[in-house]
């Protein structure tokens, strides 16, 4: 089929909490992070835990599960900063394991991207034409353009 | 430290991952969905057959369109070096890994209640480009269509709007594009194609030879039944003054309605509604008039026609107060060219892009540029254009 329909964003608020600097929230709380390198995950690991059926509380179709990466830390941020006060955001710390830390920051996209899925099929739609919908406009990300450096555990 | 004051999010890695494309907004399309009532937007490209016929040519290469209901953009994949993750927010009610690879053991350190988690990885992002010369539907539907050169019968016994819709889902531009290339080609449903799903086939486009006859009827029609084609005016009363007395149809409805769409002032989605009251663009259908008439009589170099002679034939085509109105000058840029100092022909929209950027049109030249081995030669079109 040469036209697939690509529906616009159709608000479904997340209902967690954002736990984000103002800037980076989205009403469905998606976000951007983007990093120099990869996140490597214990393979043996992901495998084995895709096996396991949790009951996920979210999404009940497909079981997930979460490998803890690091921590987020935005330093400079707090909750009272003004909101045009933007020099937090020159400083975001990833940290990877116990040991690495990368420093960010947060930069406001030249052109805002949204984020496109696949849309999900009614069970009793009858069409099998693919449909994608913007989920997500997304204005800032957290970039990560340096290497992880060595920090003491402490 | 300074960090201890500042709360740590849980950053976790979600499997299995989610597929998402990012897709980079040009500020207009980001504020038209952001707008509160954002429009469905649609990703267009050329059917399999369509773009296997056309192989052979580097402009119709698979590509996919991104259209709003009025604007084509040009989607382009590019690779990141960087990852990018898609992160979110995440509950506590998850199965999770053992967090203590990721903190102190002295969980005081460590604030955790609240975690973000990646849910996706993009390695490329979708870009959008609009080219300088914008999009068409004309070229492609010129070359989709078949020609209506002479009489066919016409069936008119389906929803016609709807066999349009159709022809336009595989045409890679936006709707209201498509609706102008549709307009500017006079195209219409024939319907006698039978049942196949093939509904380009029950479309056509009129011939130049055609279009200047049905236009040519219908200022002979107006005239002998006073219609003043200056003022509003019932189409139906136009389409009953074409039609002899009593007698068949010249030429089917749907082309004569494809004419009058051409020559009328057009308004966004006029498309599929039925003409009733229409008033003639003077300045459009005079180019068109002035076009037509020399796409018909003079499309190629060797049939070029006398200038007066050309001037004096499209003031025969029209009413009789715009006579004064025909000049050179009405006509498109590059859509006509001189031979020799008297006389005039045609050019094509293939070929005006080509007479822009200088190019030699002659066919013979280019070949002859390819064969040789002379740098010289293969070079010397495109140093002319930098200059």
């Amino acid at each position: 089929m040469p036209t697939i329909t690509l529906h616009p964003r159709v608000s479904s608020p997340t209902s967690l909490p954002n736990p984000l600097p103002q800037v980076l929230q989205t009403p469905t709380g998606l976000a951007i992070l983007e990093l120099q390198g990869t996140i490597n995950l214990p393979s043996e690991e992901a495998e084995a835990r895709s096996m396991v059926s949790a009951n996920d509380i979210h999404d009940p179709s497909i079981p997930t599960f979460e490998t803890p990466v690091g921590r987020l830390m935005f330093p400079d941020y707090s909750p009272q900063t003004a909101p045009d006060d933007t020099k937090w955001m020159k400083r975001v710390y990833l940290y990877v394991g116990r040991y690495q830390r990368m420093t960010g920051e947060v930069k406001k996209l030249v052109q805002p991207l949204a984020l496109v899925q696949r849309r999900q099929k009614e069970t009793n739609s009858d069409s099998d034409d693919e449909e994608l919908e913007v989920v997500e406009v997304i204005k800032y990300k957290l970039f990560f353009k340096n290497r992880p450096e060595p920090v003491n555990d402490s | 430290m300074s960090t201890q004051t500042a709360s740590s999010i849980l950053f976790t890695h979600t499997s299995p991952q989610q597929g998402f494309k990012l897709l980079e907004l040009p500020p207009d399309l980001a504020d038209l969905l952001t707008s509160k009532e954002p429009p469905t937007l649609e990703l267009k490209s050329l059917t399999p057959q369509q773009s296997m016929t056309t192989t052979t040519d580097p402009e119709y290469r698979e590509y996919v369109n991104l259209c709003t209901p009025t604007k084509t953009y040009l989607i382009r994949q590019v690779q990141s070096s960087n990852s990018i993750h898609i992160i979110r927010p995440s509950g506590s009610g998850v199965q999770r890994g053992d967090i203590n690879i990721v903190g102190g053991d002295d969980d005081d350190e460590l604030d955790l209640v609240q975690t973000m988690t990646a849910i996706a990885k993009c390695g490329s992002t979708l870009e959008l480009h609009t080219p300088p010369e914008g999009f068409s539907a004309a070229p492609i539907l010129e070359r989709i269509l078949p020609v209506y050169d002479e009489m066919e019968g016409a069936e008119q016994n389906m929803e016609q709007g709807d066999v349009i819709r159709r022809v336009f889902a595989d045409v890679p531009v936006s709707r209201a594009q498509c609706e102008a290339g549709w307009i500017e080609l006079c195209a219409f449903v024939l319907g006698c194609g039978g049942h196949g799903k093939d509904v380009v086939g029950w479309c056509r486009r009129p011939s130049a030879r055609v279009k200047l006859d049905v236009w040519r009827r219908v200022v002979e029609g107006a005239v002998l039944q006073g219609i003043d084609l200056d003022r509003q005016f019932l189409v139906q009363d136009l389409w009953r003054s074409v039609l002899d007395e009593g007698a068949e149809e010249p030429f089917p409805k749907a082309l004569f309605e494809g004419v009058v769409r051409r020559v009328c002032e057009v308004g966004d989605g006029q498309l599929f509604e039925d003409l009733k009251w229409a008033s003639i663009d003077k300045t459009r259908c005079t180019q068109w008039v002035g076009e037509t008439y020399l796409e018909a009589k003079a499309p190629a170099t060797v049939s070029g026609i006398g200038r007066s002679e050309f001037l004096n034939a499209w003031k025969d085509l029209l009413p009789e107060s715009w006579r004064d109105d025909v000049a050179f000058s009405k006509l498109t840029e590059n859509s006509y060219k001189h031979p020799n100092p008297s006389t005039i022909c045609f050019v094509f929209r293939a070929d005006r892009q080509k007479i822009k950027k200088n190019v030699s049109t002659d066919p013979s030249a280019t070949t002859a540029a390819k064969k040789t081995r002379n740098w010289h030669e293969l070079f010397k079109n495109q140093k002319r254009q930098k200059r």
